[in-house]
């Protein structure tokens, strides 16, 4: 064959041209070296064409190549009075580089339009907004925020392609262009299709699987209705959305979702107008029966992944059954959300018997008021419909008995008050102990019921059956023992009994385990050790919690030694008292267990790995590794972004323990921004009365004693302190933390009589609450230590440093960099006594330590460095003392620059020296 | 890849005059000598559109977007001169995203209270997003193919005549068959291939000399 020429090379590349004379090309390239080269030469250039292109047409546009036809976005006269009929204007002819075809509909948020673009020629659904980005910064968001939207590529969500902003005669108007998707509602194609219940479940799952997708990429949807989930066919060619066409196909044709406007609610809503959800006579249309119970409470700040799970749960209960979950026609908005706040929507399977069992409890989970006993994301909630359709187990369990008592506790606060509780408990318990055999026992007789056909079908339902009844077992058992334990207390069971703290209801609890009242019941056992030791771990009692966790831990270890959810919750609990208790070998341990326990059943992300993952960094910080700390402390932190939403306690928690970590590593300015961000959700998310926010506020206040505003710090921390005093009790460790805080403040402006006398009242209330041999006890010894070795007592300085440093390598170790911290602080006071060789060992340790545990560079390294040179020099070693001080006054003259006070001491202490060796060398020559 | 958001155009600097054309190499030698200002000002023509661009998508204002653009030219410069740049580490313009991205951060550590008090009571999640640094360098890639790809049509319409660029652009940019632009131009289809290819390879060699450093 001859050489192709250019034109057939790139038509062939371009796939134009027939399969046969391709063919032909293609054999020819395979064995020509000239063409071959030619093909990856054609194919590099093919490869620049779309954006070349892009670029040649934008610039015909702005006039910077060529005049051209079509519109020009910039000339604002092209625009007028295209505004839609919203406002009472004619269809435009253009938007944008769009081409107006035609009004799809209109409604609050704007008006729909179907266009054509230009480049990609293709047609789009053009959406513009009421929302005007009147003010530049609104403008730059708009666009920032809809980036992120644009980045969402999945087969079930319909592709935004651009979102923009253009200029009016009126001023700005903003608009999003996304993918035209040729379908029908989701619930009006169920219904012609004449869809049966596992189709339709199938159909939400993979509705389910484009909002994980989403939320996985960071955004929410925040308005999921039926009418936003559109069914296309697949590879449909058609691109019109015909308002009259229905599906004809009942064979599966039509089987794709395609989610529509996701994450652009917010710039819908952005416009006040748009949020209107009543016609004239009060009832309520629009979207609110798709909204949560925070949703409709009205805080944004609560709105996460798991509201969006809410809408999901309310689209399967309307698809399943026909209706919605409540009945809000005729309601006023606040009536409307009390009803979706309190009420319990009827159970599916009463509107439908074939629902009962597992659909069943599937749309209670993903309908839960309280989001945390939702399903935690839409894969979730996909995974277990997924189980259903495939006759495998579901994960989600029916509410249980301790649940619901505890809602039917708050409901009735003001019954429960001392002892009565446990006639309440009594009575509830026999309640819905009862009600729950009964439900197994029905789900059995359901089962064999509907399957009588199906033996192994049969078996599985039984099995269900029995799971149920286990369970049923399991929590009448559960509140036999927490009747039986409170019983004595109660009045009208034992005469003369008086009310019980809860310190005396446990220490019962405790008693009755000892005894083995649950023995015969190891899973009741284990749950219930595991409540009452993380509630003796919060309550400072750590001794009896690592007791009641440690053999939870075992219980569980036999029952599950594969690894379980139970069990690794009592591991998580078990870490946090044996880091209460500073035994942190043991922690961190525990902590990785039940990490990668974890992480086996959930994936990598999830809301309880986001919170080992922040507990482990604090504990990898406490033992000295600053850097993996702030490693883990950043993953903890991206996942419960990721998951939770930008605005969410438990971010605000991440953002805290960060902020600790880049202090600790001498980023006090990066510290307090994350703090007061920290801060500024807590207040917002928890309000004011909540001890957290007086513990970010503490760390607040020791970042600004790092930056050095101490006077903003100590006003800090003097409201923190008083927080504290308000919300907990006196003998509280963090309480005796909070006066050690403020010491530190008053010892700063020179107030020496006043911080000893906070810092003496901190280590009494400390080993009061932590005992003898705690960091915490340590720390306020190096503190007052400080105190008087600044007023000259070098003798009780010594004495409180050497014991902090006994407590600190116990619990830290040897090598920490706290500990050497301590020793360095020690070595100093030693020096100014002129004890040179007892300081030597601390300060070699102290430059081991911080090398071990700092970034190379860290100041603190240079600041040991120099202590260390200059007890060398003090010795006459004078060549080491050189070396050791040429790298400290480089460390600090590259953190600090070199006229900063630490580097020019290293510089002078060179100097110094380097005159004593010439004074040697000059010794030594002299006869 | 998803879609790139064109941002507001009236944010969009100049394009400039395009100077006389000379590879990135030889700018950067030339930057060598502190007196040069011709080497700095192509320095400027060249990488300074990208960096406001990514600055300005970044969330900064169009007057720290060029604040931010300068402070990365300056450190850039500064680096080359010190020979910190080896180019076996990665492309250039991973280099200058570096620069780029800590100038924001730090410009966004400055403004951070500022800007908290600014939309205090507004649903402003993003303005307490510390920007991803992948997600900044995707959105800084296409900002710098942006920026490099108009810089090389702009030294292609210099090179090649203007005959030669109607049938590389009806080729490329509107969608109409090569027998479509060259009945339109009264030439062959062959000619349009030719023009097509000859202008493309250019661009990429233009953009070769822009972004490789030798």
């Amino acid at each position: 064959m001859v050489c192709p020429d250019l034109e057939q090379l790139d038509e062939c590349l371009a796939g134009a041209m027939s399969d046969e004379d391709r063919a032909s090309i293609e054999a020819h390239v395979e064995t020509c070296a000239r063409c071959s080269a030619r093909v990856q030469e054609i194919r590099a250039n093919l490869n620049v064409v779309p954006r070349v292109a892009t670029i040649v047409r934008t610039g015909r546009r702005t006039g910077e190549t060529q005049p051209a036809a079509g519109p020009s976005p910039s000339d604002d006269s092209r625009f007028a009075n295209r505004l839609g009929p919203s406002r009472g204007d004619t269809t435009p002819d253009w938007i944008g580089s769009y081409r107006i075809v035609r009004e799809i509909g209109h409604g609050g948020m704007g008006v729909v339009y179907e266009a054509e673009q230009e480049n990609p020629r293709r047609g789009v659904a053009l959406k513009l907004l009421r929302f005007d980005a009147a003010t530049p910064e609104l403008r730059r968001r708009f666009e920032h925020e809809s980036a992120m939207l644009a980045r969402l590529n999945h087969p079930s969500i319909a592709q935004i392609y651009e979102a923009s902003t253009f200029e009016t005669q009126e001023g700005p108007r903003s608009f999003f262009a996304m993918e035209l998707v040729d379908g029908v509602p989701l619930t009006r194609f169920a219904e012609s299709a004449g869809l049966g219940a596992r189709q339709r479940l199938e159909l939400m799952a993979q509705v389910c699987d484009g909002v994980h997708y989403a939320h996985l990429q960071g955004v929410i949807h925040r308005d999921l209705k039926p009418a936003n989930v559109l069914i296309a066919p697949v590879g449909g060619t058609d691109r019109r959305v015909g308002p009259d066409r229905a599906p004809s196909d009942r064979t599966g044709t039509f089987a794709h979702p395609k989610i529509l406007d996701f994450g652009i609610a917010r710039w819908i809503d952005a416009d006040p107008r748009a949020t209107t959800q009543f016609t004239g006579v009060g009832k309520i249309i629009g979207t609110i029966p798709y909204m949560s119970p925070e949703q409709v409470s009205g805080d944004s700040s609560e709105l996460d992944v798991r509201s969006d799970v809410y809408a999901l749960g309310v689209m399967t209960y309307e698809l399943l059954t026909g209706r919605l979950p409540y009945s809000l026609d005729d309601r006023s908005l606040p009536e409307a959300a009390r009803v979706i706040r309190e009420q319990t929507p009827t159970p599916i399977g009463e509107i439908d018997r074939t629902l009962r069992g597992d659909v069943e409890t599937i749309v209670a989970k993903a309908l839960e008021k309280e989001k945390e006993r939702r399903y935690q994301s839409a894969a979730e909630l996909a995974a277990d419909i997924r189980r259903y359709l495939n006759h495998e187990p579901i994960v989600a369990r029916p509410a249980s008995a301790i649940y619901q008592l505890s809602r039917f506790a708050r409901r009735h606060r003001g019954l429960l008050a001392g002892a009565a509780v446990a006639a309440v408990v009594m009575i509830v318990a026999t309640v819905v102990s009862t009600w729950l055999a009964a439900r197994a026992i029905r789900a059995e007789g359901l089962a064999a019921d509907r399957l009588k056909d199906a033996v192994a079908a049969q078996a599985r339902a039984e099995e269900r059956a029995e799971a149920a009844r286990r369970e049923a077992t399991k929590f009448k058992a559960a509140l036999e023992f927490i009747d039986d334990t409170l019983a004595s207390a109660d009045p009208y069971r034992s005469p003369g009994a008086k009310e019980v703290s809860l310190g005396e209801a446990l220490a019962r609890a405790s008693d009755s385990l000892t005894s083995g009242a649950l023995s015969e019941q190891p899973e009741v056992e284990m749950s219930v050790r595991t409540m009452i030791g993380n509630t003796l771990r919060s309550a400072g009692d750590y001794e009896s919690a690592e007791a009641h966790l440690k053999r939870a831990v075992e219980i569980g270890e036999r029952l599950t030694p594969g690894g379980s959810e139970e069990l690794a919750l009592a591991l998580n609990k078990l870490a946090r008292t044996w880091e209460s208790q500073a035994r942190f070998p043991e922690a961190e341990e525990a902590y990785r267990r039940a990490l990668e326990m974890r992480q086996s059943i959930h994936g990598e992300a999830h809301i309880e790995i986001a919170k080992l993952k922040s507990n482990l960094g604090w504990l990898r910080h406490q033992r000295g590794d600053l850097v993996e700390a702030e490693s883990l402390q950043r993953e903890a932190l991206a996942m419960r972004r990721r998951l939770l939403g930008e605005s969410h306690t438990e971010v605000a928690t991440s953002l805290n323990n960060l902020a600790i970590t880049l202090q600790a590593l001498g980023n006090a300015a990066e510290a307090e921004r994350l703090f007061r961000e920290s801060l500024e959700m807590d207040q917002r998310l928890r309000g004011e009365d909540h001890p957290n926010i007086a513990d970010t506020m503490t760390n607040l206040a020791l970042a600004l004693k790092d930056l050095n505003r101490m006077e903003e710090g100590e006003t800090l921390m003097r409201e923190a302190v008083k927080k504290r005093g308000a919300l907990l009790a006196p003998d509280h460790p963090a309480v005796a933390t909070g006066l050690n805080n403020l010491a530190l403040f008053v010892f700063r402006r020179g107030a020496f009589d006043e911080a000893e006398a906070l810092y003496r009242e901190s280590i009494e209330l400390t080993r009061a609450a932590l005992g003898s041999n705690h960091p915490t006890l340590a720390m306020t010894f190096c503190n007052l230590a400080a105190v008087h070795e600044q007023q000259g007592e070098f003798v009780d300085a010594e004495a409180l440093f050497r014991q902090a440093i006994e407590i600190q390598r116990e619990t830290y170790g040897v090598s920490n960099i706290t500990t050497v911290g301590t020793g360095f602080q020690l070595a100093v006071l030693l020096m100014k006594q002129n004890k040179l060789e007892e300081a030597e060992p601390l300060l070699a340790a102290a430059v081991i330590g911080a090398r071990g545990s700092l970034p190379a560079g860290h100041w603190k390294i240079g600041l040991f460095l120099r202590y260390q040179g200059e007890l060398l020099m003090r010795l006459e070693r004078l060549d080491e003392s050189e070396a050791i001080l040429k790298e400290a006054h480089e460390i600090m003259s590259t953190a600090f620059g070199a006229e900063h006070p630490g580097a020019a001491r290293a510089a002078e202490l060179l100097e110094e020296v380097r005159i004593k060796s010439l004074k040697q060398e000059a010794a030594a020559i002299e006869p | 890849m998803t879609m790139r958001i064109p941002f507001n155009p009236n944010a969009r600097p100049s394009a400039g005059v395009v100077m006389e054309w000379t590879t990135t190499s030889t700018i950067l030698s030339q930057l060598r000598d502190r007196q040069n200002d011709a080497a700095w000002s192509r320095l400027v023509e060249r990488f300074r559109a990208p960096i406001i661009a990514f600055a300005h998508k970044a969330g900064a204002s169009q007057t720290d977007a060029e604040d931010v653009a300068q402070e990365t030219l300056v450190e850039f410069a500064e680096s080359f001169r010190l020979g910190r740049f080896d180019p076996s580490r990665g492309r250039l313009s991973r280099w200058i995203f570096g620069i780029a991205f800590n100038q924001i951060l730090r410009l966004r550590q400055s403004n951070a209270r500022r800007e908290a008090k600014a939309v205090s009571g507004m649903d402003t999640g993003f303005w307490h997003d510390v920007m991803d640094e992948d997600r900044a360098h995707e959105l800084w890639e296409l900002e710098w193919e942006q920026a490099v790809l108009e810089q090389c049509i702009a030294r292609a319409r210099k090179e090649f005549t203007a005959d030669v660029m109607s049938a590389f652009e009806g080729a490329v940019a509107d969608h109409r068959s090569a027998a479509e632009v060259a009945a339109d131009l009264g030439v062959s289809t062959k000619t349009i291939y030719n023009a097509k290819h000859r202008v493309l390879t250019r661009i990429r060699a233009i953009r070769a000399e822009i972004e490789e450093i030798g």
